[in-house]
């Protein structure tokens, strides 16, 4: 009994785990203008975010093609997958799952089953990687998706928007509706609970929006899986980092995952993003 | 009290004893009272303690008087008691700025005092006053002594001492006047500020004159202010008498037409421009807004199910109102004072039933604009020298489409007309006591529209005082105040509300303003330029500040406030 893991690369599984659970990260497309590319392959997430201001329109993302999961499952299948999970970021916020989905319908291999995580990117990537853990600790298909369903909600992604720029400019969600369809600056502390976006607090300043950042995590303490995630900001994700305090000591010897953020979700957020992706170890009420 | 302080007319020629006061004389007091505060009310603006072109105490007590009076001036009316009703009903809806709102509690104290009295005498006159001091200081939270509190306190209880020594009314009002013009003369030993600043307290100032008014009338000055009183305002109740004829157009609307229909359209995706051409061509003076759930219709018909069946085939219908204007130019009933166009939302509405709704006062259209996009569902214009009357904010409240709406007054002189309009309204209301436009913003970002009343005006009223604002204005007197001495003319600066300095250059007041802000300390300046500064002007000046200012970042936005040069928020 062999269970593989499929995901998405919106997911923002770290390449060096994905290779060592032998996780297969599908890749999402970014499109600018009539040019198509395959996020991480035919363009480097650095690469893209260095060209995201010269681009002369601005990128949109779209979902991988049907025929791409149908190749992997089936590729998984033939190298003795006997059980195959496919893994997605949130349903409600992206058609990736829905082409998952009719590719496992289609596809000439081992039964697949979808799970969508309610998240976005290491929100999504933190499941799949205790999937990934639980699998390769020999529990069965049914105890992975026990536990996945209770992590779901205990689940949360945090993220300061640097610049609303990135997000009008976007146009995917209605941000009005968030009270952030401003005139004004604004540092909005985005929050993903259960495949939905809301706006759970709105500051003026990075200072004070960190601040507020760090307090809301810390209601979620202690963690099972706390990770840092940016849009290209590797320097403020270390800073944030520093300034985390105690959030991280709940997990025990585990050095902190640090990791960028997709395109596929960073072209809303704005280059200088930062935030938070955890996996509460308490309960939810 | 001796016989020299009373007016020269009562020497050369006392009137007989005046006994009993019916309603129509009390509309002619009234009415003697609004023209001699009409004459005298730029006076009473020059009494503000700031040397700021803000909150124009004789303009507000004015439009209040106004107000009031446009209730009765076409009523035949005799019964005192109902008069001094419409009057304070009148006083109220109209009353803006801290004033006028105590002036309207003090013609409420007034009517409550004369209820059910068909003339009224000295001793029920000393009674009203009494019940008119006890009524304006329960309007207010924290009462000031050294204002109009005072005055209308003093001179209540000289009222109720010249009632036990005569039956004469105009003896009563003469001991009124002469008491209060006493207490006004000490309020500067009562408020330091008023003494700082070389003034006696604007708002007692204005009713001593409007006591005055009323001791004109019993002397028998009618005829002569008839005719040398020009009514300056161009709202539709003046103190000018105005024809039947005229009273049935108030909006320019012709009698072809003499059925005034109001009512609110709720439905889905409504189609606003295709609402307004067709109701449009139904009738005339057209006002339609709203947005695709909910649409304010007003028009003059000829038959008013036209439009009810319209509104009716597109969705549901509230608050219907239909008046037949050819009754009331039969009946002379008074229009409210009210312009329709500022009562009716600036903009859509972008509330739904049950959530949380922002009423947000704003002097000048950027800064309407920053509200709204920050989810404002009604904008009020008005700020420094146009404060908004209770009407036009009580309409607002009542026409944000859900039952739960945070006002922020965004002046300190309009905070208790906000009170006031949320008193009035059946709704869940509270005002978040914002006294500047940064003040009002920071408070807008803690809106949850979805979130309980109560929570989320604790969290605005704390996020309102994460801000610090400067503004820029120029001095309308010289005065020294708070250890900085101003000469007219001069740029100012206040940070906080506090005068801090003032200079002939505004790059001096500037940078004077900037320290007094802490900017050193600061991550971010907001800078909203008034309509008097160029973009360029505006950019030049930002870029100095950011030059001097290296670590801040600095937003530039247009927000079209009259008067101040300036207004800066920081963070």
């Amino acid at each position: 009994m062999t269970i593989k893991i499929v995901t998405d690369s919106a997911c923002d599984v770290p390449p060096e785990l994905a290779h060592q659970f032998d996780i297969t990260v599908v890749p999402a497309y970014i499109n600018v203008g009539q040019a198509s590319y395959l996020e991480g392959v035919e363009i480097s997430r650095e690469e893209f975010y260095n060209r995201l201001a010269s681009f002369p329109q601005y990128p949109t993302t779209a979902a991988p093609a049907i025929g791409t999961f149908t190749q992997q499952y089936e590729r998984l299948t033939a190298a003795g997958a006997s059980q195959i999970l496919s893994m997605h970021i949130a349903h409600d916020l992206s058609a990736i799952y829905n082409t998952a989905r009719i590719a496992a319908v289609s596809a000439n291999s081992a039964p697949v089953t979808l799970f969508d995580t309610r998240q976005i990117t290491l929100g999504a990537g933190l499941l799949v990687l205790l999937a990934a853990e639980a699998a390769a600790a020999g529990q069965t298909l049914a105890e992975i998706l026990t536990m996945l369903n209770e992590k779901v909600s205990r689940t949360r992604v945090f993220g300061m928007i640097n610049s609303l720029e990135s997000l009008h400019r976007s146009g995917r969600v209605s941000w009005a509706q968030f009270g952030i369809g401003s005139l004004l600056q604004i540092k909005p502390i985005m929050m993903i609970a259960d495949g939905v976006i809301s706006a759970a607090a709105k500051v003026r300043t990075r200072k004070r929006a960190i601040s507020q950042m760090l307090q809301m995590v810390a209601e979620f303490a202690p963690f099972e899986r706390l990770a840092i995630i940016h849009v290209n900001a590797q320097e403020a994700a270390e800073e944030l980092y520093q300034l985390s305090g105690d959030l991280f000591n709940s997990l025990a010897g585990a050095k902190p995952l640090i990791q960028g953020i997709t395109p596929a979700v960073g072209t809303h957020l704005g280059v200088g993003a930062v935030g938070f992706a955890a996996v509460s170890a308490r309960p939810s009420e | 009290m001796t016989q020299t302080h009373l007016p020269e007319a009562t020497q050369t020629a006392p009137p007989p004893k005046w006994l009993q006061c019916n309603g129509r004389q009390l509309q002619k007091i009234a009415y003697a009272a609004l023209t001699w505060l009409e004459q005298n009310h730029q006076h009473v603006n020059s009494l503000n303690v700031f040397p700021v072109p803000d909150g124009d105490t004789g303009t507000n007590m004015l439009l209040t008087m106004k107000s009031a009076y446009g209730r009765v001036q076409n009523s035949q009316e005799e019964h005192v008691g109902k008069v001094a009703e419409q009057l304070a009903h009148g006083a109220l809806m109209g009353a803006r700025g801290n004033s006028g709102v105590i002036l309207s509690q003090i013609w409420r104290g007034l009517a409550k005092g004369l209820k059910g009295k068909e003339t009224f005498d000295a001793a029920d006159l000393a009674h009203a006053l009494q019940t008119a001091a006890d009524t304006a200081y329960s309007g207010v939270m924290k009462p000031v002594e050294g204002t109009i509190l005072t005055v209308i306190r003093e001179g209540a209880s000289e009222a109720a001492d010249a009632a036990k020594k005569s039956r004469d009314l105009r003896f009563l009002l003469e001991r009124v006047l002469e008491r209060s013009r006493q207490a006004l003369e000490r309020t500067p030993d009562q408020l330091a500020i008023l003494k700082q600043a070389g003034v006696v307290d604007s708002g007692g100032q204005g009713l001593v004159y409007i006591l005055e008014g009323m001791l004109n009338y019993v002397y028998g000055k009618m005829n002569e202010l008839m005719l040398t009183a020009v009514p300056s305002s161009n709202h539709v109740a003046t103190n000018r008498p105005m024809s039947a004829q005229e009273l049935a157009m108030p909006d320019g609307g012709s009698i072809e037409n003499p059925y005034d229909v109001q009512f609110i359209l709720m439905g889905e995706n409504l189609n606003v421009t295709e609402v307004r051409n067709r109701i449009d061509a139904m009738g005339d003076s057209t006002v339609v807004v709203g947005d695709e759930t909910t649409i304010k219709v007003h028009i003059h018909v000829k038959d008013p199910g036209v439009p009810l069946s319209y509104g009716i085939s597109l969705g549901q219908i509230t608050d219907v109102v239909v008046e037949n204007m050819q009754m009331q130019m039969e009946e002379i009933v008074q229009q409210p004072t009210v312009p329709v166009a500022t009562a009716v939302p600036l903009i859509k509405p972008t509330v739904q039933p049950g959530q949380v709704g922002v009423v947000a006062v704003a002097a000048g259209e950027g800064l309407a604009e920053i509200f709204r996009s920050m989810g404002a569902s009604y904008v009020v214009s008005g700020g420094q020298t146009n404060n908004p009357s209770i009407e036009e904010l009580f309409q607002a409240i009542q026409d944000v489409p859900t039952d739960k709406v945070v006002i922020l007054p965004n002046n300190k002189n309009i905070i208790l007309a906000a009170e006031a309009a949320r008193d009035l309204s059946p709704k869940h209301v509270a005002v978040v006591p914002t006294k500047t436009a940064p003040q009002g913003l920071s408070a807008m970002l803690a809106l949850n529209p979805d979130g309980e009343l109560d929570e989320t005006v604790a969290a605005m009223v704390e996020a309102s005082k994460q801000v610090s604002t400067g503004e820029i204005t120029r001095a309308t007197r010289s005065v020294t105040l708070d250890g900085v001495s101003v000469n007219e003319g001069e740029f100012i600066g206040l940070v906080d509300g506090r005068l801090c300095t003032a200079g002939p250059k505004l790059a001096g007041v500037l940078t004077a303003v900037l320290a007094a802000m802490a900017m050193e300390d600061r991550e971010l300046l907001s800078l909203y330029y008034g309509q008097d500064i160029s973009e360029e002007e505006a950019g030049e000046l930002a870029e100095q500040i950011e030059a001097q200012y290296e670590d801040i970042e600095i937003e530039l936005l247009p927000g079209g406030q009259p008067y101040y040069f300036y207004i800066l928020g920081a963070e």
